[in-house]
């Protein structure tokens, strides 16, 4: 599976990720070009979820994925936090927090965007959490997280049980 | 075609046909075909796809229920309580199936497919205890089964060697007296982290003034390679299905059966049993999924349903000869319907137990399941879970929590996930019920989506039941003060609990056939070439997961099949012209 790292991401995980094949990087500085909305997409995502590297094929999905669930306030969203990153030197994670957390029209869309990275699903007004394919239940983020694995798929032997997550 | 008028061909004539392809059946299957006894299995279900598109098929589904991932390919053609109405919603799929008469619902499902419910079983196997087959002589409450420990230990051992069960011998050895005469075909499952914080914290901790005991709990989940199936590998997903196979599911049997030429025919809804004038069961009617009709015959009949569907074929079988159904002279067939009612304690401990890895639970407490205290009120056995809250929506409901209210994201999120999430315990009872006649299965006036009559159930609680869940929370309670956990909420509402999946009763065995369906062979009183088998045919469910009584009580019956059936002639055979 293919990774991308987003432009710009100033925290870096001392974490192997044996799923990785191969990462495009592309330094950590903010620079001042024109981005598509799907790189925004794509640095957004990874201040959000703090994870330097994301699955290629799960950030064209869940652009493709926001896009429908969220029309045009995804765009909005994108270029304002476009517009940020060119207004010049904040901290990332700053910027994630005050403008676009904090605001009261782009906080619903992000928190959404990272809770589909975390969870692989959008919640529908049932409360559901809809998933759309196998690789996006087990490319949730919140498995790793809390030091366990997707259902069903433990990449474990007999016993890893018995011991404590070491973290 | 009216089969009921039509001769059978040689070809769907049998010495021993089986109704039901779960574990019971499937286990006399493979016992009968192994000594070259000619078989039919019938299965209302399907076989379904490959075992990796069934968990990639789970996977991707939004709503993950016990049946996502056995969905069938024509779900119209086999209503079930787990077949999705409503995939949404179990409930629904379940209420959809029963006729639910109340006064309270009863809970518990079943899978209807090749390997029955045991797909999507946990796996733990312990025995039922010396005392729960004798409830009436020892508590003066309930009724004895007509056969002792002693007489079904030898049967327990098979049962163990063929699902292949890990447990510890010197952990089981005579709890509350239940002797064992072999050892366990395999070493525990490993016990985890937290069932070792468990036991640390309950070691010089007495409650109520006894010693509690963490134990592993005995299941038919590989520790190592057995019968040509991996060890587990810590999956997590036992229920609903196991992606590797470590975990046993009767489609092992089945195609051990059918590699020992038994015939299985899936698709196939058996829809009447017909008695001969001399009161023998030969004739076996099925509908299929296609609309057609079929017919067999056997030497032997073996219902081998669940304790619902065995109920109801037998009461649709009904006849101008046995007008209350087939082998319900007693008017037993479909009365005593049980099921254990579990309450679940979650709670958030002080340091990491590090749920969501290995088998869904791996240990348990057994100090309950016996004492004087069951003449007062059933008795109750404990286990301690590794999946968290996941009974709540965890871990999903913890990150939107995390996200939507605290606003968290980044670092801090997975930060404040991994504390949160990796604290979370659960210790769940599962608490005796007794025997009830009114507690029942009868038919409804209601037909399925198949054209066949549904069950309509009756089911309350009694005093005896309901009076276990005070002193099993008290106690959970203060388990969960001793490792310094602090509960969610403790729900002491004795109405509020869940079903346990361990459908029992409603063919109960017995002395006395004016007042049991069957004998302790299980062989119907009524006609001598029937047998019932399968978790309908308890007469008192203790305690235990039912599973490993059931496949003893199978392998004794079809040890006694084999031993009567060179005596029992064929039946209403005619070659096809």
């Amino acid at each position: 599976m293919l990774h991308v790292a987003a432009e710009g991401f100033v925290e870096k995980r001392n974490k192997s990720k044996p799923r990785d094949q191969a990462r495009a990087t592309a330094g950590n500085q903010a620079r001042p070009v024109v981005e598509t909305p799907l790189q925004l997409f794509l640095r957004l995502s990874s201040v959000l979820t703090a994870e330097r590297s994301l699955p290629a094929d799960l950030v064209e999905a869940y652009f493709k994925r926001a896009q429908q669930n969220l029309g045009p306030k995804l765009d909005v969203l994108l270029d304002r936090f476009g517009a940020l990153l060119a207004a010049g030197n904040r901290n990332l994670i700053d910027i994630v927090r005050d403008e676009i957390l904090a605001s009261p029209d782009h906080g619903p869309v992000a928190k959404t965007v990272l809770l589909l990275w975390y969870i692989g699903g959008i919640q529908n007004a049932a409360g559901d959490w809809e998933m759309q394919s196998a690789d996006q239940y087990y490319g949730a983020l919140v498995w790793e997280a809390i030091g366990a694995h997707p259902p069903t798929l433990s990449n474990g032997y007999f016993g890893h049980w018995k011991y404590p997550v070491e973290r | 075609m009216d089969t009921s008028k039509s001769r059978i061909a040689a070809r769907d004539s049998f010495d021993v046909v089986i109704i039901g392809a779960g574990v019971a059946g499937a286990l006399v299957a493979h016992v009968l075909s192994q000594k070259g006894v000619r078989v039919l299995l019938l299965e209302a279900g399907e076989s379904g796809g490959e075992r990796r598109d069934l968990v990639l098929r789970y996977a991707a589904a939004t709503f993950k229920g016990l049946g996502t991932a056995y969905a069938a390919s024509s779900p119209d053609k086999i209503p079930g309580p787990e077949q999705p109405a409503d995939e949404k919603d179990l409930k629904v799929a379940r209420d959809a199936y029963y006729d639910q008469q109340g006064p309270e619902k009863y809970l518990s499902t079943y899978e209807r497919r090749v390997g029955g419910s045991t797909w999507h079983w946990l796996g733990h196997t312990p025995r039922n205890l010396p005392n729960d087959f004798r409830l009436r002589t020892e508590y003066n409450v309930g009724v004895d089964w007509p056969i002792g420990y002693a007489d079904l230990e030898p049967w327990y051992c098979k049962a163990e060697a063929e699902l292949g069960v890990a447990g510890d011998d010197s952990e089981w050895q005579n709890v509350h007296g239940a002797f064992r005469s072999a050892a366990f075909p395999m070493a525990k499952i490993w016990p985890s982290w937290s069932d070792l914080q468990f036991a640390r914290a309950l070691k010089d901790a007495p409650i109520e003034g006894e010693r509690l005991v963490v134990l592993s709990t005995p299941s038919a989940r590989n520790s190592q390679e057995y019968d040509g199936r991996p060890p587990c590998a810590g999956n997590a997903s036992c229920v609903p299905i196991c992606p590797i196979g470590a975990k046993y599911d009767a489609s092992v049997h089945v195609k051990k059966a059918t590699a020992n030429h038994a015939e299985l025919r899936e698709r196939s809804v058996v829809t009447s049993l017909r008695v001969d004038r001399d009161g023998s069961v030969h004739r076996v009617e099925y509908k299929k999924w296609d609309g057609t009709t079929g017919a067999v015959s056997g030497r032997v009949v073996v219902v081998a349903a669940n304790a619902i569907e065995s109920a109801k074929l037998l009461l649709l079988s009904a006849s101008d000869e046995v007008p209350n159904g087939v082998a319900n002279s007693s008017d037993q067939v479909g009365r005593n319907l049980m099921d254990h009612l579990q309450k679940a304690v979650l709670a958030s401990s002080r340091e990491p137990t590090f749920p969501f890895r290995g088998p869904p639970s791996t240990s348990g407490i057994e100090n309950f399941r016996d004492g004087r205290f069951r003449e007062r009120r059933g008795a109750f056995r404990l286990s301690v879970g590794n999946d968290g809250w996941s009974r709540n929506g965890s871990p999903y409901n913890d990150v939107a929590r995390l996200v939507q209210t605290e606003g968290l994201f980044g670092e801090e999120l997975r930060t404040r996930l991994f504390h949160d999430v990796s604290r979370q315990v659960r210790v769940s009872c599962s608490v005796e019920v007794l025997a009830s006649p009114d507690n029942r299965v009868q038919l409804s006036a209601l037909r399925d989506s198949f054209g066949i009559q549904r069950p309509e159930i009756h089911f309350a609680t009694d005093d005896y039941t309901r009076a276990a869940f005070g002193p099993a929370l008290d106690v959970i309670t203060a388990i969960l003060r001793a490792i310094d956990a602090t509960p969610l909420v403790v729900d002491r509402n004795p109405l509020n609990y869940s079903g346990a999946g361990h459908v029992m009763g409603t063919c109960r065995m017995g002395f006395d056939k004016t007042k049991a369906v069957v004998d302790p062979d299980c062989r119907s009183y009524d006609h001598r070439n029937l047998y019932i088998i399968g978790g309908s045919t308890f007469p008192s469910c203790g305690t235990a997961n039912p599973t490993i009584t059931i496949s003893a009580l199978a392998l004794r019956a079809a040890n006694h099949i084999l031993a009567t059936l060179p005596q029992i002639p064929a039946g209403p055979v005619e070659r096809a012209k």
